[in-house]
């Protein structure tokens, strides 16, 4: 046990390095700051970010906007996903509805949000119609597993709602829920960046890395790129940990 | 069958690599690749689009119309493009961040305007507690804006409403829909909005408030041409030449605007009406650098303090400015 954990440690450090390496030998080769800035440079330009006023407030508007709008796609999706679910009329009324929802274009929501919204609403528009169409067909899709027999059980014993919601549906639902979270959580950042760049908000994110874009800044877009990542990973990490005790403490 | 097809194939192949060859061997060297950005920075130059002229003995000129500044910033990086127009503190930033480029002239002198509804707005300090459109945050357009604001006592945090959007073609269609009610927009979109509807008034002249409040006789120089360093030493002739022809086209758009619309229509994409309204607003004049440094370094000082990386953190040094 412990020698395997050790051994993927090493697995993961020695990944680590060798994306360093191959990002510092292209940043080499390409030799120009303003196409591929080495890792170091970048960084440097992190720490400069960290370090400068400001940073804490992009990255507090960037993170209470995906999370508000996260949060609103989540109770919206649990909400018509358990609707749905309970009634299959209500199914097929949403199912269209969702579909073209879910196909179109991320992008082309963003471009429409522009033209209806102001900036900070269409960063939550855009998240909200991304993430919400996932929820509710995960919730609907757990729901439609429960076993028929199980119901009519529960039906014939004249078992009250609330326990049947309790005991029956959430446990059926959580796994699928869990994904749907930790896919949705994924995709809020993406959606919410790409809408912050064109939207420009006052304050966050995108909007910072637009900025340096304009100004020909790339080892300042890879550096907010970087806090990105982290913001994404550290949340997928947190959630991971929420869904496992849940999880064990439904078994 | 399958034979006919690999064939067909291998053929079709060797076109596509070999015609670049085809067409480049065609003048015996490799041409020249000037590149204008389809606004007002491509209007000087529209004569020379129209007639491709013989520039230079032995230079072909190539000529492509790029739609955005950052297609623009990508082909002079790429080293596709050899002469390119672009805004003056692109310019600096590119030659700040090591691309080989020297400034070679100054195409316009600030085509900026205040354009709404609201005709009691005459003076720049009556835009106190109005919203307020603007495009490109921390772009030219944007930083002088502020500046301007700021110079008539206004605080931009606090006592106006700045909107920003992403581009000039998307706030003049909001403008235009009486959905912004004031805003701030560059030519050709001045023009576009104002003919398209009859309510909306040119409020505001940037060109005008930095004259008179930096006590100047002319304008900021907004655009400019660079060239790669390598073809300015080069092909030092030809350059030469080139900009001399520039500044004849130039000439002649500002002394015949309409013809000057019937072409910036035919190449790029502004109607010829608007564009014929358009030139006189677009203060065209065309001088090289070595004519107006003093002006464009004094220019680059005043965004330096507003915003240091908007030249890209550091005032460029002499080897920038094209000399004679």
């Amino acid at each position: 046990m412990k020698a395997s954990i050790y051994k993927n440690r090493l697995v993961t450090i020695s990944s680590i390095l060798t994306l360093f390496l191959v990002w510092s030998m292209a940043a080499a080769v390409v030799g120009k700051e303003i196409i591929l800035p080495s890792p170091l440079v970048t960084l440097t330009q992190l720490y400069h970010l960290l370090t400068s006023g400001g940073f804490w407030t992009h990255l507090g508007a960037t993170l209470s906007r995906g999370l508000l709008g996260f949060g609103l796609s989540f109770l919206a999706g649990l909400f018509f996903g358990l609707l749905s679910g309970l009634h299959s009329a209500f199914k097929s009324f949403f199912h269209l509805w969702l579909t073209v929802i879910r196909s179109t274009p991320s992008m082309a929501l963003i471009l429409l949000a522009l033209i209806w919204f102001e900036s900070d609403a269409v960063t939550l528009f855009v998240t909200f119609l991304v993430v919400f169409p996932l929820i509710t067909q995960n919730v609907t899709e757990g729901l439609a597993q429960i076993d028929p027999r199980l119901k009519e059980m529960a039906r014939l014993y004249r078992v009250r709602f609330p326990t049947i919601l309790y005991r029956m549906y959430l446990p059926a639902i959580l796994p699928y829920l869990a994904t749907a979270a930790a896919a949705g959580l994924g995709l809020t950042w993406k959606v919410m960046i790409a809408a912050e760049v064109l939207a420009y908000p006052r304050w966050g994110i995108g909007a910072r890395m637009d900025t340096a874009r304009t100004y020909l800044q790339t080892p300042e877009v890879f550096a907010w790129t970087i806090v990105v990542i982290t913001i994404s990973l550290f949340f997928d990490r947190i959630l991971n940990a929420l869904i496992r005790k849940q999880l064990l403490y439904w078994e | 069958m399958w034979k006919k097809t690999f064939i067909t194939g291998c053929l079709i192949l060797i076109l596509v690599v070999a015609s670049p060859l085809l067409t480049a061997n065609k003048a015996g060297e490799t041409p020249i690749n000037v590149m204008v950005l389809s606004g007002t920075t491509g209007l000087s130059l529209v004569k020379l689009l129209e007639e491709q002229p013989q520039i230079a003995p032995g230079v072909t000129f190539n000529y492509t119309v790029i739609k955005s500044p950052d297609q623009m910033s990508a082909k002079i990086i790429a080293g596709e493009a050899d002469i390119a127009a672009v805004p003056t503190n692109l310019a600096s930033i590119l030659y700040n961040r090591g691309i080989p480029v020297q400034l070679a002239a100054i195409t316009n002198w600030g085509v900026m305007y205040v354009v709404g509804r609201d005709a009691t707005i005459t003076t720049w300090a009556d835009l106190k507690g109005k919203e307020i459109g603007v495009t490109g945050k921390g772009s030219t357009p944007d930083l002088l804006f502020r500046y301007f604001l700021q110079a008539n006592g206004i605080d931009p945090e606090r006592d106006v409403q700045i909107r920003y959007y992403a581009s000039p073609a998307e706030l003049a269609q909001l403008v235009i829909a009486d959905k912004v009610h004031l805003a701030t927009l560059p030519e050709p979109w001045v023009t576009e909005a104002l003919s398209r509807n009859a309510a909306l008034r040119v409020l505001l002249d940037y060109q005008k408030e930095w004259a008179r409040l930096e006590k100047r006789d002319v304008s900021y120089p907004q655009s400019a041409l660079v060239v790669k360093t390598q073809l300015a030493v080069e092909k030092k002739a030809a350059v030469r030449a080139f900009l001399q022809a520039a500044a004849a086209s130039s000439a002649w758009v500002v002394e015949n605007p309409s013809a000057a619309g019937v072409l910036a229509e035919k190449h790029l994409s502004i109607s010829s009406t608007a564009a014929t309204a358009a030139i006189p607003r677009c203060n065209l004049r065309f001088d090289e650098t070595h004519q107006v440094q003093p002006e464009i370094g004094y220019f680059l000082e005043k965004l330096y303090s507003f915003q240091p990386q908007s030249i890209g953190g550091k005032l460029p040094d002499e080897g920038f400015y094209l000399q004679k």
